[in-house]
């Protein structure tokens, strides 16, 4: 087994490559940041396992972040057999600065020239022979998009897995190497053995590294150390005329990299923008650039109402029809009712929404494969700044819109420990795509269609606005403190081949279609027991009387109504439902609702199926079922509606996403907190929408 | 002169760097270093963030990052020169 680390600057194309090389699906956008944790791949090419590690995107290897960490960590003390540094061909220099500092831990190393394509385009040509001889490295040009190199780079990582010898290639300027020579040629005396070549050991000293001095710290030979590795700093101060290690590093290395591409790149074209230029005239212009940006968002909800609701209709139909089907094909029986009122109920209210999701994640992945979600961040950024976030704050509060779990660990960007947490604590406030079907189903009720796109984007846009405000608040009171420096690369614009949009929206839908399937499935079960039982034999004996001795159809009718009612109110969910009532009472809720909310505190998708199995139960059987929304129409009215979408919009986000903001946030106790804190403004601001809209009305 | 009190489509070359270690190390990776050339693509409202480009590299910062950044503005002529007499001049600074 061959075992690879994955490393390269941000946005290089690093996942894409894999998914390419291992036929894997890794996300893949384009920003810096969207791998934040270690992403394993394994397959078999030639005869040989492999097993590739996608690592966070570095600038370099320092901690600056918590994914750089991941990075730095894994480098130094992970067991791995070749380290694959992935490099984009037309930024070559500014890459090559990780490379230098890949070189100096003295591992096996492959070089990829991805972007190859885009190279060629911009009249970039690198002669990675040579280049490799200047490294020491073997050097592919490769091109994730287009598949080139592929075979290559395999060949080129089985050809160095399989070299024996492990020369050090690195060479930094004569005065460096000097010192560099004067440490290893003591330790060498000394006999010292180390898991790095004696040469990387005393780049580390040099360097200030303080895991290569805890090493020594405790050994007696440091008394000796100690003076030979002053002499080597004294010496460098002199020359370079600074005592900022730093700086001496930086520009070593700035200078073997210019070295490197002045040596082997010709540049055939001037660097030419105009594409990202053009665009960024409009997009990034400082006063129609967030207007811009709002008229997408509002477009984007529109279409996700207007075109998402007609297969809706159909989806609906669809349903309600099976459930028809189901229930004459197997009787009226107690099995009958599981199927249809449960099973099928509760996942026909979660498939429902499946365009609307697929609208919504689309428009997400256009925001982050083509470059425009950088933008965004730097047009945000003073906006955001003024309530106490962070530019990069956007990523993950707009990936919240998609799923917050995703948008938890996106946080990691951010490097200042307040800042995440402050971001953290107010992702929820970004509604999620599982939230979307609440809102359809509501405001479809409700509001006529043509407002429909508009009060979706609405609900969107004052969720998120809220909890800008709540930011704003945490930062005056919980998360007071400094701001951390916003400095972020702008990535050029790329149109997204179908093939990645397809990628990455399919498997946004499988993964919804998948829930609906299995935990949606076993919820709407359970939900449906959990209305059914217990079971009232001497009631329903009482019922069957009275019906027996009703006079006309129409008495029949009430009396079937009330006793189904009946049960409802008395099965396990309905005292759930009663015990929590009083606290949901002055929001305008029924128990029926509230049993939705606390079931939607394991996946929001199962409030929708709740009312489904809820809703469906309590209906006269003889008729043909109705659609939800005629049901919800019926059941609920417009003030407990907006006051329903009020506090979905902000309560406790699913059991996912609060285990992963558990683990992010670093406890249990953050997760108390946020329970504490999004129930009390969800119920302060659903009873204020609840008092207002009936005044009104 | 700091980089901040540049405007848009103006260039200037970077005398030093004055920020703390860890900021300075960022700035380092993408290029940002003494004698870099650094060329203002936009800024946005009321200049509170800024959009600059050296080599190939676009990057955003904040005005108050801006301000940590000495820089030595090239030629009063390229004051008003268009965004491609600049890239001409950068790209020769690879020769």
């Amino acid at each position: 087994m061959i075992k690879i680390a994955l490393v390269g600057q941000p946005n290089v194309g690093k996942s894409a490559l894999i998914n390419s090389v291992g036929n894997a699906r890794l996300k893949v956008g384009n920003f810096s940041g969207v791998t934040v944790k270690k992403e394993v791949v394994r397959f078999s090419r030639d005869g040989y396992d492999f097993e590739i590690t996608d690592l966070p995107g570095s600038y370099s290897l320092t901690d600056y972040t918590i994914e750089e960490r991941v990075t730095k960590n894994y480098l130094d003390d992970a067991d791995y057999d070749l380290i694959l540094n992935v490099v984009d061909s037309t930024n070559i220099e500014r890459n090559l600065y990780l490379t230098t500092e890949l070189l100096a831990l003295n591992k096996k190393l492959v070089v990829a020239l991805n972007m190859t394509d885009e190279a060629i385009k911009e009249g970039v040509c690198i002669d990675e022979q040579q280049l490799g001889k200047l490294l020491g490295v073997e050097c592919v040009k490769t091109s994730a998009v287009e598949k080139t190199g592929i075979d290559d780079i395999i060949h080129a990582m089985i050809a160095s897995y399989n070299r024996k010898t492990n020369p050090f290639h690195l060479q930094f300027s004569e005065v460096f190497e000097e010192e560099i020579e004067h440490i290893v040629s003591f330790l060498k005396e000394k006999k010292v053995q180390c898991k790095i070549s004696l040469k990387a050991l005393a780049i580390k000293l040099l360097r200030e590294d303080r895991n290569a001095y805890l090493r020594f710290r405790e050994e007696p030979i440091w008394i000796e150390l100690q003076p030979i590795v002053n002499e080597g700093f004294q010496h460098l101060y002199l020359h370079y005329d600074t005592k900022d290690l730093d700086d001496i590093f930086n520009d070593e290395k700035a200078a073997l990299a210019k070295g490197a591409v002045a040596e082997t790149v010709q540049f055939k074209k001037q660097l030419k923008h105009g594409f990202t230029d053009k665009i960024d005239a409009l997009l990034m212009h400082q006063f129609v650039g967030l207007p811009i940006f709002l008229f997408l968002m509002w477009g984007l909800f529109q279409l996700t109402f207007e075109v998402g609701s007609i297969p809706m209709e159909w989806i609906d139909a669809f349903f309600v029809m099976l459930i028809d089907a189901t229930k004459s094909f197997l009787g009226d029986s107690e099995f009958s009712s599981v199927i249809a009122d449960g099973a099928i109920a509760g996942v026909g209210a979660v498939v429902l929404f499946l365009p609307n999701i697929i609208i919504l994640f689309l428009g997400i992945a256009l925001l982050e494969t083509t470059g425009y979600m950088s933008r965004v961040a730097f047009l945000l950024d003073g906006f955001f700044h003024k309530f106490g976030l962070h530019g990069k704050s956007f990523i993950p509060l707009v990936t919240g819109f998609g799923c917050s779990v995703p948008a938890y660990m996106a946080a990691r960007t951010l490097k200042n420990d307040r800042d995440r947490l402050l971001t953290l604590f107010i992702i929820g406030f970004m509604s999620c795509g599982a939230r979307l079907p609440i809102y359809v189903l509501f405001v479809g009720a409700f509001f006529a269609e043509h407002h429909a796109g508009n009060i979706l984007f609405l609900i969107y846009i004052s969720g998120a606005l809220l909890g800008i405000l709540v930011a704003k608040v945490l930062k005056m009171t919980a998360f007071k403190g400094d701001d951390e420096p916003f400095v972020m690369e702008m990535p050029k614009y790329r149109l997204p081949s179908l093939q990645l949009i397809w990628h990455t929206v399919s498997a946004q839908a499988m993964m919804y279609l998948k829930k609906a399937g299995t935990f949606i499935l076993l919820a709407s079960v359970l939900i449906w027991f959990a209305s059914n039982y217990p079971k009232q034999p001497e009631v329903e004996q009482d019922y069957q009387v009275k019906i027996e001795q009703a006079s006309n159809n129409e008495a029949i009718q009430a009396l079937n109504n009330e006793l189904a009612l009946y049960k409802l109110e008395n099965s396990y969910l309905g005292m759930i439902g009663h015990a929590s009532e009083p606290f949901f009472a002055p929001l305008g809720y029924d128990w029926r609702m509230a049993v939705a909310l606390e079931t939607g505190l394991a996946a929001k998708e199962v409030v929708v199926a709740t009312l489904g199995v809820l809703y469906g139960l309590g209906e006269d059987n003889t008729e043909q079922s109705e659609g939800l929304v005629e049901k919800i129409q019926a059941n609920v009215s417009l003030a407990s509606g907006i006051s329903f979408i009020v506090f979905v919009m902000i309560y406790l986000p699913c059991l996912a996403a609060s285990m992963v903001f558990m683990r992010e946030a670093g406890g249990w106790k953050y997760l108390g907190y946020l329970f504490v804190f999004t129930t009390v403004i969800a119920w302060v601001l659903s009873f204020l929408a609840f008092t207002l809209t009936q005044a009104i009305t | 002169m700091k980089l901040n009190q540049l405007e848009k489509g103006q260039s200037a070359i970077v005398v030093i760097v004055e920020a703390n270690k860890e900021l300075k190390n960022r700035f380092n990776s993408f290029g940002l270093v003494k004698g870099a050339q650094i060329y203002i693509e936009g800024h946005s409202l009321a200049k509170k963030t800024l959009e600059v480009r050296i080599n190939n590299t676009r990057i955003a910062l904040r005005a108050s990052e801006a301000e940590k950044i000495a820089i030595k503005p090239i030629l009063e002529t390229m004051d008003k020169a268009s965004p491609q007499e600049a890239t001409n001049l950068e790209s020769n600074a690879y020769d």
